[in-house]
């Protein structure tokens, strides 16, 4: 049993959850959404993002806008579309169900009367 | 002291040094061919080439006067290489056990593996490299055999072989850059071995000076090379004389 292994496939599993969290509470672009993974230490590599945001994007959960910087390049904005808001929704009653399991597990909320 | 070179990043002027850009512009080319293939994330290596635009700036803001290999190395660090970052993103294709996950980046590897192109191997060469390229292209060791091989067909089978070298020396590129030395040696194309390639000088460089017991040797043979070439053309000489 490997645990750091199966931190980082739980890790990997809530990437996009988080992603999703993030852009619903503000639009952002990719440095502020990667300064705000490493501090939760979402992700190793930064590029890991990219490859999944085109992917929401294709998916039609996420669109972006282009806005010039005063430092850089211009940057992408990214925002949770309507259909994105919608499928928030279900991920999280789905993490919702999963927390309580677990919380179920540790033996902190009741057990369920039989 | 570093040859010094200004690239342009949309549309802002960076100061790099020439062994940073190399590896950098391979970094990013890397990206470019990894995704040319998955034309679902097309747009990933414009969005990565703005991250490195991104990370100049702020090391330029934070007074960097000219971007050096080791930012570059730092900056690919950061953002990773390209089967890095899949491996990641596939993770939502419900690669759930690790088995999956060896087996796709293996595959992965596989796919990138880049094949060998044919250069003419002028750190090796004694003509024109022609044998020496030949001679990396088929990853055999010593070009000699090559050498030998076209040297007997030239004189007892087929002398219009001379013409395909000399056609093959005006056609087949000699490797320029570092991305050329690895393709040509087989090597993938990654930061780290143009890295290797550009800082270290090739290691194959040596045997072009061996002394002059080759030196004489492949004298003796390109002489009786030729020698043998002109007893074979002779007849025919003698015979258009004749008939002149």
């Amino acid at each position: 049993m490997n645990a750091e292994n199966t931190k980082s496939q739980m890790r990997k599993g809530m990437l996009e959850y988080c992603i999703m969290l993030l852009l619903h509470r503000r639009p952002s672009y990719a440095n502020e959404i990667i300064t705000q993974l490493k501090e939760a230490q979402m992700i190793v590599v930064e590029g890991t993002l990219y490859p999944l945001l085109s992917r929401l994007k294709n998916d039609g959960l996420l669109s972006y806008e282009w806005r010039e910087s005063t430092q850089g390049p211009p940057r992408k904005y990214y925002a949770l579309t309507r259909e994105g808001v919608e499928s928030l929704a279900q991920l999280d009653a789905s993490w919702e169900e999963l927390s309580n399991t677990v919380a179920i597990l540790h033996g902190e909320v009741g057990r369920p009367t039989v | 002291m570093k040859k010094n070179i200004n690239i342009n990043l949309f549309g802002t002027l960076y100061a790099i040094d020439e062994d940073a850009y190399e590896m950098l512009n391979s970094y990013l080319s890397s990206m470019k061919q990894y995704y040319s293939r998955r034309p679902e994330s097309s747009e990933v290596p414009d969005d990565i080439e703005h991250r490195v635009a991104e990370l100049l700036w702020e090391k330029r803001e934070a007074g960097a006067a000219a971007i050096d290999i080791d930012t570059v190395r730092q900056i690919i660090n950061t953002i990773g290489k390209p089967d890095e970052m899949s491996g990641d993103a596939g993770a939502s294709a419900a690669q759930s056990n690790t088995s999956n996950f060896a087996q796709a980046s293996s595959a992965n590897i596989y796919n990138e593996r880049p094949r060998r192109s044919l250069y003419r191997d002028t750190d090796h060469k004694v003509l024109g490299g022609v044998c020496a390229g030949l001679a990396q292209y088929t990853n055999s060791d010593d070009p000699i055999l090559w050498r030998i091989v076209f040297l007997l067909i030239c004189l007892f089978v087929a002398p219009i072989m001379l013409i395909v070298y000399v056609v093959m020396w005006l056609i087949v590129p000699e490797p320029r850059t570092a991305e050329d030395y690895l393709r040509m040696t087989g090597r993938p194309v990654t930061p780290e071995n143009l890295r290797e390639q550009i800082l270290t000088p090739p290691e194959y460089n040596a045997p072009k000076n061996n002394g002059c017991a080759s030196g004489c040797l492949w004298t003796i043979l390109i002489i009786l090379g030729l020698l043998a070439l002109m007893a074979m053309i002779f007849p025919f000489l003698v015979v258009f004389l004749h008939i002149i």
